[in-house]
């Protein structure tokens, strides 16, 4: 409290000015509001790693709320949980089986699709979505992302989500 | 912060102190804006043909278009079905032709008015990037483009 009269002009004319402290808490309060609605609309979900470099294309529609799948030069994300490491974009000898799908990103597919459908099991109100979000980088070669979406497919994921960045 | 007048103690009035709000959006303000991604996001819809089958139950279209981009920044354009020819669409200035591609896709569309799609392959070693300019320049001409599985 002492402290507070200090930013008080005691006298007209004197050279201490009253900090209006109300009209930044209503600019803060606006800011806060502004950031909270951008967060629900959904307008900031895809948050790419760090040294992801997605394609750059011009296209007008917005990213939905789907799962993600993130393909880096070092590692495959599902919702940005570890899943498969990667050498240089390209899956390690031993991680493909023949057929070109990968171990760990199958299974990890496989429970993500079950839990879907425990849900929509559940809930009436909920249906199986065949979306799904694929961030990936645009120096990784097509050999990886194409044994990526045919995983996708197999579990049921086939309405893909190409992430890019908006041209300006 | 003033609780209380400055006569006995009994008067309501106080001044709220703002202080520790402000201190608190500060903080809540800082925190949003370092997690937030203010990149522009768009996205391109597409699907998986695999083995050359498109994941659709609709009746099939007169003819099925598949294009291939090949590591010589060539472009192999295939039509099968009622119309069958393969056709190589050469690189122009060391890249991609894709407004060559493009003009085919229109001619086929403008012949067969039923084609509402089309398979795109390329080659293992194409970077993804390159795919995405495939996807970039047909998506105006084409309503939908199935990028080819396993």
């Amino acid at each position: 409290m002492k402290k507070q009269k200090g930013f008080k002009s005691k006298k007209v004319g004197a050279s201490d000015v009253a900090l209006q402290i109300t009209s930044m808490a209503d600019i803060f309060t606006i800011i806060l509001v502004f950031l909270l609605k951008s967060f629900a609309g959904g307008t900031m979900t895809v948050a790419p790693s760090e040294g992801l470099k997605l394609p750059v294309a011009v296209t007008e529609k917005m990213s939905p709320p789907a799962p993600t799948i993130e393909i880096s030069e070092k590692a495959v994300q599902v919702e940005n949980a570890f899943v498969s490491p990667l050498v240089g974009f390209r899956f390690p000898a031993g991680e493909l089986r023949p057929n070109g799908i990968p171990n760990a990103l199958d299974g990890v597919l496989d429970k993500q699709r079950k839990r879907q459908e425990l849900i929509a099991k559940a809930n009436s109100d909920v249906a199986l979505d065949s979306k799904i979000m694929i961030l990936a980088d645009q120096r990784t070669p097509y050999g990886t992302i194409r044994s990526v979406i045919s995983t996708a497919a197999v579990h049921g994921f086939t309405d893909f989500k190409l992430v890019v960045v908006q041209k300006e | 912060m003033q609780v209380g007048s400055e006569g006995g103690g009994q008067s309501q009035d106080f001044d709220l102190n703002l202080a520790p709000i402000i201190d608190c959006f500060t903080v809540l303000i800082t925190f949003m804006l370092a997690s937030a991604s203010f990149l522009a996001i768009g996205v391109f819809d597409s699907g998986v043909a695999a083995d050359g089958a498109a994941t659709t139950d609709q009746k099939p279209a007169a003819i099925r278009v598949d294009a291939e981009l090949t590591p010589r920044k060539d472009i192999v354009l295939r039509v099968d079905g009622r119309a069958k020819f393969t056709k190589s669409l050469a690189a122009k200035d060391g890249d991609y032709n894709f407004p060559a591609l493009v003009s085919e896709v229109s001619e086929l569309r403008r012949s067969w008015p039923d084609t509402k799609g089309m398979i795109l392959n390329a080659d293992n070693e194409i970077p993804y990037g390159e795919v995405v300019r495939a996807m970039e320049a047909l998506k105006t001409h084409i309503p939908a483009v199935l990028l080819r599985g396993l």
